[in-house]
């Protein structure tokens, strides 16, 4: 089961980046406690502390007894380490996500699962042991919350598989992944590596096929929109529209010159 | 290792300022080789890491390289006035930011992990640490 750990809070004022980073130079982690019977609130916990507990747990699926000091009245809340935020290089922690449970009321936590011997098939066949997923999704009251799950894989032979839902909860737990899903695989070995010769010097452009489609085609609107029509209202007036196309401007232009002749004539 | 299709192949330099957000912790395997300086790490570096690390692991356990070479960097010839338009591409390179996760690893014991990540660290133009799963909780 996971380890109920007490831990003491106060009451963080300030939010946001600067207040954040003020907190983290006085030796202070930021972090929030919220859940569904609380308001969501800003605290700090000692980084000292906070890094002891952290050493000595095997997990990060933890329970704390968080004692909560808001401005002289304390009060004792039960709440589990929902996120840690780390420095992607020195790995401090930066940021801590308590969500407060009751007692009496199940949670969802994501348990890390442990592969438990050696396969047959790594002993025999010199296989490859994966694991596909490597948290599975549980049900349980948090006295029941375990730190890992571990799995006996000594019986897989290659090309076997263990799914979600041959994967022994504990008792009190009930597991909420879905079933199907494949979380150890034993691969054959791998046969010798044969590096294909890279094919291509350069990649692919995708624009230049757009521009060469585009070319094809830019150059009929502006020759029928500009050139043709000029044309045919210069020099075909007089001329016998083609069998086939539209006579419109044939028509425009020997509708437009004869009432032009006939005020002439009057 | 270089982009199938790209849509212009020459690049602006971009920014290697900052801390990665993503691809700083391990995702897939069980050890991995993170880096501790920024560089730029081309295509040929990432080949050499993979052949380094895969002849020493003998064909046992699985590798995933998390680094890919998205950036191009172009070159002009010798003894070329300047101007006339930028150079062609002369090498394709990938970000690194202090943090990244380079190489992850699994189905091998730890001590071949550590030796293969040794010698695949050694192609690299930084300074790296191996990494375990069981660093995500300190």
């Amino acid at each position: 089961m996971a380890k109920q750990v007490p831990l003491k809070a106060v009451r963080r004022e300030g939010v946001g980046r600067a207040p954040a980073r003020r907190t983290r130079a006085s030796s202070m982690i930021p972090a929030v406690v919220y859940g569904s019977h609380i308001k969501p609130m800003p605290i700090q916990v000692d980084e000292k502390e906070m890094t002891r507990i952290f050493k000595q747990a095997t997990s990060e699926n933890m329970l704390v007894d968080l004692s909560l000091d808001e401005g002289g009245k304390t009060t004792n809340r039960l709440a589990f380490i929902q996120e840690i935020q780390h420095h992607p290089l020195t790995d401090r922690v930066l940021h801590l996500d308590f969500h407060e449970v009751r007692a009496d009321e199940k949670l969802h936590a994501r348990v890390i699962i442990v592969a438990v011997g050696e396969p047959e098939g790594v002993r025999t066949g010199g296989g490859v042991l994966e694991q596909v997923i490597r948290e599975i999704e549980v049900e349980c009251l948090p006295k029941d919350l375990p730190e890992r799950i571990e799995v006996d894989v000594t019986a897989l032979l290659i090309g076997g598989n263990i799914h979600v839902s041959q994967v022994k909860a504990p008792a009190g737990v009930t597991i909420i992944s879905h079933a199907d899903v494949s979380v150890f695989t034993l691969l054959a070995p791998k046969e010798e590596e044969v590096v294909a010769a890279p094919t291509a010097t350069e990649p692919e452009m995708i624009k230049e096929k757009k521009v060469e489609e585009g070319a094809e085609g830019a150059p009929k609107p502006d020759a029928k929109g500009g050139a043709k029509p000029d044309a045919k209202a210069g020099a075909k007036p007089d001329a016998k529209a083609p069998a086939g196309k539209p006579d419109a401007k044939g028509g425009d232009a020997k509708a437009g010159a004869k009432p032009a002749a006939k005020a002439e004539k009057k | 290792m270089m982009p199938a299709r790209v849509k212009y192949r020459r690049m602006h330099r971009g920014s290697r300022a900052g801390f990665p957000t993503r691809g700083a912790t391990i995702e897939f395997g069980t050890f991995g080789l993170q880096a501790l300086s920024r560089a730029w790490i081309t295509n040929i570096q990432i080949e050499a890491a993979r052949v380094a690390l895969t002849r020493n692991m003998k064909r046992k356990g699985k590798v995933w390289i998390r680094i890919f070479p998205q950036q191009s960097v172009s070159h002009k010839p010798l003894e070329t006035r300047m101007g006339k338009g930028k150079g062609a591409p002369d090498m394709w390179v990938a970000v690194v930011r202090p943090g990244n996760v380079l190489i992850e690893m699994d189905g091998v014991p730890e001590n071949v992990a550590r030796e293969s990540f040794a010698l695949a660290a050694a192609k690299f133009p930084i300074r790296t640490r191996f990494i375990g799963r069981h660093n995500a909780i300190a």
